[in-house]
C-alpha cells in the first residue's frame, strides 16, 4: 500500500471497533485527514500516545481504500502545560473542535495549521489564556474567510463611531445612525469591543502577551465571537460550554 | 438484504446488527448459527439476556453493575472502607479487581468528561460521589484514588475531580503512568516515556533483606 508523510496537529481522537482509534488530523499540506489507528487502544499500543487529541506529530500514513491508516511516527509535542490545566484544555479543546468544522479534506490549508500550531504554543507557554482563545477565534474568522466587515458600515460606509450592531446574516456591522432596521440575528458591538476586535484582526502573534485588556471586555467579545462563528457554521460546538465551567 | 431471509431470520440479523462490532456479514453469520442449535439452548440464551435486563441494575452506593444492592463489593465488609477508587466503567472494575491488589471501594463514573463531544460532568456519577464523602460514611473516606484513563478526556475528569474534590477534607490520588509491565524502552513513546520519568521512584535500596 503507498505511504505518504505528515506532519500534523491531531484534532481528535475516537474509539473505532474493538481496539481502534479513529483520528481526525490538520496537516500542514493535506489540510484535514481521517485516519485508522489499528489496535490503539491496548495498552501496549506505540500508537496511544501519539495521538492524543492536541498532539503534534509527525507521522507516517498508508493509503486505504475509505480510510487512510496511521503506521507510526515521532512526537514533536505533547503541550504537556496546557494538557494540564482545565482552561487552557477548554480552549484547546475548542479550537480543535472549531477547525475540524472549518477544514476540508485533502486541501491543504497552511495559514490555519500555523494558526492552531502558533495558539497551542502560545497556551502551552501560559500567556492569558482568554487572551489567547478570543486572538484564535477573531483570526479563524479571517483565515476562514468569514470575517464581518468592521472598518464602515455596510449601509451607509461610514465609519462607525461608538456603539455598533454586528449583523449575523449581513456579515457586518451597522452604525448607530443605521441601527432603525434591525436583523433578529445580531449582537450589540461597545466601541471598546470594536476597538479590540480590530486589534486582534491584525496583530502579530508575538504582540499578545504586551496587549493590556479587561477580563470582562475579552469574555464579553469572545462570546459574541462564538455567536457569530456558530451562526455561520450553522452548528453549536460542543466543548464552548467547558470555557467557564470551573470559572 | 433482509428481503432474501424468512421475515423472522430478517428480524433476528436487524436485532444482532444493532449490537457494537456487529455488521451486517457478521449478523448474518451469527444469526445462521442460531438458527440451527437446539431449542434449549436459545431459551437459556433468551433467559439470559431477560434475566439481565430485570435484575442488573446500579449499585445505589457505588453505582457498579448489579443484582443485588448494595453490591457484593461494597456489602463485603472486610474490604478497605477508607480508600475510594473511581473509574470510568464497570468494566475497569473488573481489571482493577483482577490485579488483587486493591481491596477498598469502588466508584463508577460511568463516561469520562470529554469537551469535543459535550460531555459534561453533569452526565456523569459525580454527584453520588460527592454524596457519598458527605454522607455519615464520609468520615472513613480518608482517600480517593482517580483512576481515569491517561487520554485527554481521563485527565480532564481526573483534572475536575481534583478540584472539586480538594476542598473537601480527602487525599486525592491519581494513578500512576508509564511504561507497561514487560514492555521494550526502545519501542515505547515519547510521551509515554516522559510521563515515565517523571513518575520515578527511588530504589529501595533494602529491597535484598525482605
Amino acid at each position: 500500500m503507498p505511504e505518504y508523510r505528515v506532519e500534523a496537529i491531531v484534532l481528535s481522537s475516537s474509539s473505532f471497533g474493538e481496539s481502534d482509534r479513529l483520528v481526525t488530523l490538520l496537516s500542514r499540506r493535506r489540510g484535514k485527514v481521517r485516519a485508522v489507528a489499528r489496535g490503539s487502544q491496548k495498552a501496549t499500543s506505540k500508537l496511544a500516545g501519539l495521538i492524543q487529541p492536541l498532539n503534534h506529530a509527525r507521522l507516517l500514513l498508508w493509503e486505504g481504500r475509505s480510510l487512510d491508516g496511521i503506521k507510526g511516527g515521532d512526537l514533536l509535542r505533547d503541550y504537556h502545560n496546557l494538557r494540564s490545566h482545565w482552561s487552557t484544555l477548554s480552549y484547546g479543546s475548542c479550537m480543535a473542535e472549531l477547525v475540524e468544522c472549518v477544514s476540508a479534506e485533502g486541501e491543504g490549508d497552511e495559514p490555519l495549521y500555523l494558526l492552531l500550531l502558533t495558539c497551542l504554543e502560545t497556551l502551552d507557554s501560559g500567556i492569558d489564556v482568554d487572551l489567547v482563545g478570543l486572538f484564535f477565534f477573531v483570526r479563524v474568522l479571517k483565515v476562514a474567510g468569514f470575517f464581518p466587515r468592521i472598518d464602515e458600515c455596510f449601509a451607509c460606509g461610514r465609519n462607525p463611531d461608538g456603539q455598533v450592531r454586528l449583523d449575523y446574516s449581513r456579515g457586518g456591522v451597522r452604525c448607530s445612525d443605521c441601527m432603525g432596521r434591525m436583523s433578529a440575528d445580531g449582537e450589540d458591538l461597545s466601541s471598546a469591543n470594536l476597538r479590540l476586535l480590530s486589534i486582534l484582526r491584525d496583530i502579530h502573534p508575538r504582540r499578545l502577551a504586551r496587549l493590556q485588556t479587561q477580563i470582562g471586555l475579552l469574555k464579553s467579545l469572545r462570546d459574541i465571537v462564538l455567536d457569530y462563528t456558530e451562526y455561520h457554521l450553522d452548528r453549536k460546538l460542543n466543548s464552548r460550554r467547558f470555557l467557564d465551567i470551573l470559572d | 438484504m433482509p428481503a432474501f431471509f424468512a421475515p423472522s431470520v430478517a428480524r433476528l440479523i436487524e436485532e444482532l446488527c444493532k449490537l457494537p462490532g456487529i455488521g451486517p456479514k457478521t449478523g448474518q453469520r451469527l444469526a445462521m448459527h442460531l438458527v440451527d442449535r437446539p431449542r434449549e439452548e436459545i431459551r437459556d440464551l433468551a433467559d439470559a439476556l431477560m434475566d439481565v435486563k430485570e435484575k442488573v441494575g446500579h449499585c445505589s452506593t457505588c453505582r457498579n453493575l448489579t443484582d443485588s444492592d448494595p453490591c457484593d463489593i461494597c456489602a463485603d465488609g472486610s474490604r478497605d472502607r477508607t480508600v475510594v477508587c473511581v473509574v470510568e466503567d464497570p468494566s475497569d472494575v473488573v481489571a482493577m479487581e483482577r490485579t488483587r491488589q486493591f481491596d477498598g471501594l469502588y466508584h463508577v463514573l460511568h463516561g469520562l468528561i470529554s469537551p469535543m463531544d459535550g460531555v459534561g460532568p453533569e452526565q456523569l456519577q459525580i454527584q453520588p460521589l460527592l454524596n457519598r464523602l458527605r454522607s455519615d460514611e464520609s468520615d472513613r473516606i480518608e482517600e480517593v484514588i482517580l483512576a481515569t484513563d491517561p487520554t485527554v478526556e481521563g485527565e480532564a475528569t481526573a483534572m475536575y475531580l481534583g478540584r472539586l474534590l480538594g476542598p473537601l477534607g480527602v487525599e486525592v490520588t491519581r494513578i500512576a503512568r508509564g511504561l507497561p509491565e514487560g514492555g521494550n524502552l526502545d519501542y515505547a513513546d515519547e510521551a509515554t516515556l516522559v510521563r515515565a520519568l517523571e513518575g520515578r521512584r527511588r530504589v529501595n535500596l533494602n529491597s535484598e533483606r525482605q
